[in-house]
């Protein structure tokens, strides 16, 4: 099944870094991954929380590489990644974002559906108050135990704010013992159930960032694998991961059916053999093959 | 000893702010201490100087010494930094 999720790279941003955040939308990723977890040590998790708030409001979001040929610019997919359920950091985290211009949330160490479900009815709650269309905020869920690999296919079904899964490699070595050559039945796995789902699959990041070489291969192992795109962890990764990831001539194709088709509903929902299509797949596909033309 | 209330570094694009109570010194009560350097001074000075002013006029402190050494923050930045070290402060003083 092919996702309507275009995403080949997505970028992490730490949070409570300003020249990061007012920088990073020019690097050219197809999305962003600003992060409240990993990257912000637990004095800093408040004070980074504000800080994305406030920047989440600024008009900084505009990724050079969607400039358009009428020299408009379009906002960047944003995610925030934030803390694990099981801190007590992950509420105070959506009570922040939510209400702000994002298109979903990172959630890492994802092991339980009935978790999914809770955060489900959480984000519900804030999108009520916050005057926002209910289910307007997307998950993207990260596998990095084995436990929650376990799980995965009751984990999919839990939310349908679940648009796709990421798979954490450097948490799920610790988690499993397993090193780093030996996960391709794990990312498999993933993989497997997600496109099961009609799912986002998204490999890991590649820590060496300066071992280009080493990115490319392992991105080549996860396309080959059936994965849709690549995290990373620093802006010298995104090309070889874009080079990698092009899409396919079916997508191609769907893609320019769904933008001619777009065309002449202007601008009504439509379904596409059996698909609804409303203005945001649209937009993606519409990007999607802008992009292909610049390669 | 008073506590200091700190928020953000002086790491490039980034600014931080230090809140404290002033104590023994005439007026403290109704009188604000206000120490503002940026890098970028003959750019960014004045506008700097204006924001902090009118954060610290919304905020209602009075009584404090506010330091605030700038390396190049964009105003969200600033109001970021301003509200956590109030944040802490309020919690504090409950």
């Amino acid at each position: 099944m092919i996702t309507p999720y275009l995403w080949r790279s997505m970028l992490y941003v730490p949070a409570n870094r300003p020249s990061r955040l007012q920088k990073c939308a020019r690097y050219g990723a197809d999305a962003l991954i600003l992060d409240l977890e990993d990257s912000v040590p637990d004095s800093e998790k408040a004070e980074s929380r504000l800080l994305l708030k406030q920047a989440l409001k600024e008009p900084i979001w505009d990724s050079a590489e969607l400039y358009g040929s009428n020299g408009g610019s379009e906002r960047v997919d944003l995610f925030v990644r934030i803390n694990a359920m099981r801190t007590r950091y992950w509420r105070e985290d959506l009570e922040a974002v939510i209400p702000e211009e994002i298109f979903g949330l990172k959630v890492p160490k994802v092991e339980e559906p009935t978790k999914v479900e809770e955060l489900d009815h959480a984000i519900s709650r804030i999108e009520k108050a916050s005057g926002i269309e209910e289910g307007r905020t997307k998950l993207l869920l990260s596998i990095e135990t084995a436990k929650g690999l376990l799980q995965l296919s009751a984990i999919c079904a839990a939310s349908a704010r679940v648009i796709g899964v990421g798979f954490g490699s450097e948490d799920f070595m610790t988690d499993t013992g397993i090193d780093r050559d030996n996960l391709r039945y794990a990312r498999m796995q993933m993989t497997l159930v997600v496109k099961a789902f009609g799912l986002y699959a998204q490999d890991s990041v590649y820590p060496a960032f300066s071992d280009l070489e080493g990115l490319k291969q392992e991105t080549e192992e996860a396309k080959r694998m059936g994965m849709d795109g690549k995290t990373a962890i620093h802006p010298n990764q995104i090309e070889t991961i874009h080079s990698v990831f092009q899409p396919s001539d079916a997508l191609l194709e769907k893609a320019g059916e769904i933008c001619r088709m777009a065309e002449a509903e202007n601008g009504r929902v439509f379904n596409y053999h059996g698909e609804m299509v409303d203005r945001p797949i649209v937009e993606r596909y519409r990007r999607l093959l802008q992009r292909s033309r610049e390669n | 000893m008073s506590e200091v209330f700190r928020s953000g570094t002086e790491e490039r694009g980034d600014i931080l702010i230090q809140i404290e109570p002033l104590t023994n010194q005439p007026f403290a009560a109704c009188e604000n201490q206000i120490e503002v350097r940026s890098r970028y001074e003959s750019l960014f000075g004045e506008h700097l100087r204006r924001l902090v002013d009118r954060l610290i006029a919304e905020s209602g402190l009075k009584g404090y010494r506010i330091f605030a050494s700038d390396s190049g923050a964009w105003d969200y930045t600033i109001k970021a930094r301003f509200e956590s070290c109030l944040r802490a402060l309020n919690r504090s003083n409950t």
